[in-house]
């Protein structure tokens, strides 16, 4: 492990503007009473200590609209987006909270593997990761039942607030020491004092983040209760908007569409953001609709995250950012779905009664 | 047989290939002949039967459709494609020499090693017939390789049969025990009248030594499955080929997710067995 620096909080608007000659920088920002991750053209508009943001910082890896290719209908000719990309400006994200660290780890198994997304890892290698440490719980997060509250990986830098107004910087990656030598002179090295304070960071961090969903045995008890009434129950509320999934930051789905140009001699293929709610998303030429009731669309999304990923990639497919929650126009929340759930299996059979 | 996948820096985007024949079928389906543009692609692409690949109209879109086409005949595709919406609507607009987007082959396809030995029964309901002639043709040019072969082939009507010369030729060979029906006959239907399920009270089969291989419209499965395990044909011998809808065919935009599994990676073709574990599949 590199060795770890100190620096002052308030000399991240410096980190900023240094950083600023090489990197088109992105964070949070304040939009009227929230925050979302935006383009810092002003290091003082950088918001660093804030509950949550509306969306993911997916968006910067997975683009709500990519355009991923152009044809020339006339020459028969495919024009590949992907150059384009690798020629983009690099790019400095700040202030990512560890669930959405673990988000976008998450985000690499998906597009990596055998067929790997080279769109994706275009921009994921374009972009430094600055990562920050959340110390105190918030509003509708359950991190650290879904162990999404600790990284090891995924950030190049990551801070954590210690006493004394400063940060402890841990560096993960070559990127991240970079960073560092782009303003050296407001990092110092750290010693056995700092890490005595990072030290108590984390002891407050242990004590005061709450455990509030127990997610033990959520695989299986999602395959018991595929049959189960509960669900009806619980999706009576849905609307299928999919705000729930276009908040995610692991949620990752899909839809392509190519749109001809006026004068029908070219073309764009282009991918969006698509929700497991919608109607149309498992409805096939012919009319047949793999999941027709609102119910079952409902139910899938858990079963995605719970179960699918799980199945595919051996880990929980939700961070526990809370932002589904906080999004649902229907009050639904994820952890009152969670715990529901495991109450079914968890109560003992003659008090709950039923199937 | 050896997988030669087309190591290509952006999976997603399409090798061109050209139409060298389209012969019709039916009112509504067209089987189409394609060659790739890049003669080393005719190397290169090599498939086993059961998979499937995307073709890209392109500004139209991009689906998926099986490969009809047995990989025992080498140099060209052929794609059986029934008209039923944007991309499919424009494919049977095509004519020879016009050139299109081809990608893939995308899924596992038949277990072709494991089906080696064993008797096969077959069973397609409608378009169903599309990929399982892939694996029917592969099975005639291996003959050897393979047991007792039955086809049960079922459609709505007559003027709705597809390969119809191939099905005459098949119903020529003595090692090919073909037997076909439609749900509803017309004057000139001199052949079998009733659903594809009729067909299993023609035959008795000896059952230790059979895979059976299905694909059809959603409603087939459940009821041929029925027949199949009736008859005593073990769970993990009867394999189906799934179809969802189906966006990026390399496990990304998780549109084919059924269950705990996705069907251009995992499948299309599943084992009755698998199937069972995979909720909403059937
Ligand atoms: C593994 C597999 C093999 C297939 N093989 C064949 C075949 O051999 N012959 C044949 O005629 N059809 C086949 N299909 C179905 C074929 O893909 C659809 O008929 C086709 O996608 C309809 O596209 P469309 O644009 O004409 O229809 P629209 O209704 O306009 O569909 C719009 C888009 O939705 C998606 N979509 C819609 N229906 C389906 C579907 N059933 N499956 C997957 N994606 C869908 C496609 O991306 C399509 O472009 C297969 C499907 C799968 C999944
Ligand atoms: S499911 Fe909800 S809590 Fe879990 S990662 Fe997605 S938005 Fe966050
Ligand atoms: S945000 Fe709420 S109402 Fe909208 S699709 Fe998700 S769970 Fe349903
Ligand atoms: S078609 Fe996209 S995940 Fe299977």
């Amino acid at each position: 492990m590199s060795p770890p620096y100190v620096m002052k909080r308030t000399d991240i608007k410096k980190l900023v503007e240094a950083a600023s000659n090489e990197y088109d920088v992105f964070g949070p920002v304040k939009k009227r009473s929230k925050h979302v991750f935006g383009k810092i053209d002003n290091p003082d508009n950088l918001v660093m200590d804030y509950d949550s943001t509306i969306l993911s910082p997916r968006k910067y890896f997975q683009p709500q609209n990519e355009v991923m290719m152009s044809f020339d209908l006339e020459e028969n000719k495919v024009e590949d987006t992907l150059d384009e990309l690798r020629a983009m400006r690099p790019r400095l994200l700040m202030a990512v909270h560890s669930c959405d660290l673990n988000g976008i780890l998450h985000l690499d198994r998906v597009f990596g593997g055998e067929y790997t997304d080279k769109y994706y890892f275009a921009r994921r290698e374009k972009t430094t990761i600055v990562g920050i440490n959340c110390l105190d719980s918030c509003e509708y997060g359950f991190c650290r039942s879904m162990n999404t509250h600790h990284v090891v990986e995924g950030y190049d830098l990551f801070l954590t607030p210690i006493s004394g107004d400063r940060y402890y910087v841990q560096v993960g990656t070559a990127k991240g020491e970079h960073l560092v030598h782009m303003a050296r002179d407001i990092f110092q090295e750290a010693g056995p004092e700092d890490f005595g304070a990072f030290k108590a960071a984390l002891k407050h961090k242990n004590e005061s983040l709450p455990h509030e969903v127990d997610v033990e045995g959520i695989n299986e008890y999602l395959d018991l209760s595929f049959h189960h009434e509960f669900w009806d129950k619980m999706a009576e509320d849905c609307v299928n908007c999919g705000a729930c999934a276009m908040v995610c930051p692991t949620c990752y789905c899909y839809d392509v569409v190519d749109d001809l140009d006026l004068s029908l001699t070219s073309a764009d293929r282009t991918r969006k953001w698509d929700a497991c709610l919608f109607q149309e998303f498992a409805l096939v030429a012919g009319g047949h609709n793999f999941r027709e009731s609102p119910a079952a669309r409902f139910k899938y999304r858990f079963y995605h995250k719970m179960r699918g990923f799980a199945h595919d990639q051996g880990i929980l497919g939700c961070t526990g950012c809370g932002r589904c929650t906080a999004a649902c126009p229907s009050d639904i929340s994820i952890k009152d779905v969670l715990k529901e759930l495991s109450g079914i299996w968890e109560v003992a059979p003659t008090a709950q009664g039923g199937k | 047989m050896v997988q030669l996948q087309i190591k290509k820096e952006n999976v997603y985007v399409p090798d061109l290939a050209k139409l060298i024949k389209k012969r019709k079928m039916t009112e509504w389906e067209t089987l189409f002949t394609f060659e790739f543009v890049e003669g080393r692609m005719k190397d290169l692409f090599t498939y086993k039967p059961g998979q499937f690949v995307q073709l890209s109209m392109f500004g139209i879109g991009e689906a998926p459709f099986s490969i009809s086409s047995s990989p025992t005949k080498r140099g060209y595709l052929e794609l059986g494609i029934r008209k039923t919406g944007d991309v499919t609507n424009k494919i049977h607009e095509l004519e020879v020499g016009d050139v299109v987007g081809i990608r893939g082959p995308y899924g596992n396809g038949f277990p072709t090693e494991s089906l080696k030995g064993r008797d096969i029964l077959f069973v397609a309901g409608g378009i169903g017939l599309v990929p399982l002639r892939s694996l029917i043709n592969y099975v005639i040019d291996n003959r050897d390789d393979f047991g007792e072969v039955t086809i049960f082939y079922g459609t709505r009507s007559p003027d709705l049969l597809l390969f119809k010369d191939e099905l005459a030729a098949w119903e020529a060979l003595d090692d090919i025990d073909l037997h076909v029906t439609v749900d509803a006959g017309d004057d000139d239907w001199k052949g079998n009248v009733g659903v594809v399920t009729t067909l299993f009270k023609k035959k008795k089969f000896k059952t230790e030594n059979l895979s059976a291989v299905v694909c059809g419209p959603p409603i087939v499965y459940k009821f041929v499955v029925k027949e199949l395990l009736d008859i005593g044909v073990g769970k993990d011998q009867i394999l189906l080929s799934l179809e969802r809808k189906m966006k990026c065919g390399v496990g990304k935009c998780a549109h084919c997710q059924i269950g705990h599994k996705l069907t251009c990676i995992d499948g299309p073709v599943f084992t009755l067995f698998q199937v069972e574990q995979m909720q909403e599949a059937i």
